[in-house]
């Protein structure tokens, strides 16, 4: 019986899994600026908001806003439920590629 | 594309390992945007150390092979004004909007560079007023801020498989034997052992990069 692999449908669009790829890559505790973030990604501000509210709903991810006007901050890091989810996801990616 | 979409990315189709490929890419790039080039700086901090203690060895002595001392100074002190500027920039733009520990890490220790190189100074400056013809000065100079250098390597031992605590030791030990053979033999051996040693390093350590690119 072949085994079904379920993929987090959190995680599983091509912004979301970059983002979430890329807050992993980061040492443990470690945040992005929201604006590093966009640069590193290559996405629009909007394009990328919506996808962090995905993620932030999810408790994947934490965003802190700080300051005002232009001193103002936003700062963006992965959980340590959004850790274990991408951990999870790409277990399942290698899963499937074995079962392949 | 729609960004939802994961059927295709670009004309591609998506399968499980076009995904995890992604994955690792976007880990890997946020890795190699936000950590800085320890690489770039043992080029940058090798090259300074060379040229420059190979240009006082060239007109330092009774006899020296060119009669340019005083430009020989200011070419080093330009060298080594270049090479903190170059590796503060290069650092900034590397840490700029990452938070956390391990950017804590590396502001405590700039400000231990920082620390040490102003305690440096004034030290120097304290010497120089009891030693006022400063030919001890002249040899101390250079091989305090070389025991600095390797001191903090050692300890920060941060990076590439240890690379750094052992590139601190060898300028160690270069301080030591410099100090031993004295007179302004002494540069030849800050330009070759010092200096070398960061160019070998960076040989080193690009090396082991490359390796681990390839895996």
């Amino acid at each position: 019986m072949s085994e079904v692999v379920e993929l987090d449908p959190v995680i599983h669009a091509v912004v979301r899994l970059r983002i979430t790829a890329t807050l992993a890559g980061l040492a443990s505790g470690d945040s992005l600026s929201f604006t590093r973030l966009q640069s590193i990604l290559d996405v629009t501000p909007g394009n990328l908001t919506t996808h962090l509210r995905k993620l932030d709903d999810a408790g994947y991810v934490t965003i802190e806003r700080s300051g005002s006007g232009r001193a103002s901050r936003t700062v963006v890091a992965l959980t340590a439920s959004g850790r274990t989810a991408f951990a999870d996801y790409t277990a399942a990616l290698r899963s499937m590629i074995e079962i392949d | 594309m729609n960004d939802n979409d994961l059927r295709t990315i670009g004309d591609e189709p998506v399968g499980p390992e076009q995904l995890l490929a992604l994955a690792e890419r976007s880990s890997a790039e946020v890795l190699r945007q936000t950590t800085p080039s320890e690489v770039l700086m043992y080029w940058v901090w090798g090259a300074a150390w060379s040229i420059g203690f190979f240009g006082l060895w060239l007109t330092s002595g009774d006899e020296p092979f060119i009669d340019a001392h005083t430009a020989a100074l200011w070419v080093h002190g330009a060298l080594l004004v270049t090479a903190v500027v170059v590796t503060s920039v290069h650092i900034g733009r590397r840490v700029h909007g990452v938070y956390g520990p391990s950017t804590e890490v590396g502001r405590r220790l700039g400000t231990t560079w920082l620390v040490a190189f102003a305690s440096y100074g004034l030290i120097m400056f304290g010497l120089d007023r009891v030693d006022g013809a400063g030919d001890v000065n002249s040899v101390l100079s250079p091989l305090l801020a070389c025991l600095i250098v390797g001191v903090i390597f050692m300890a920060a031992n941060t990076d590439l498989g240890g690379v750094a605590f052992v590139l601190g030791a060898w300028i160690l030990l270069m301080c030591g034997v410099a100090a031993l053979v004295g007179d302004s033999a002494f540069l030849l051996v800050m330009a070759i052992g010092g200096g070398g040693g960061f160019l070998v390093t960076a040989a080193i350590a690009s090396r082991r990069l490359d390796h681990l690119a390839a895996q």
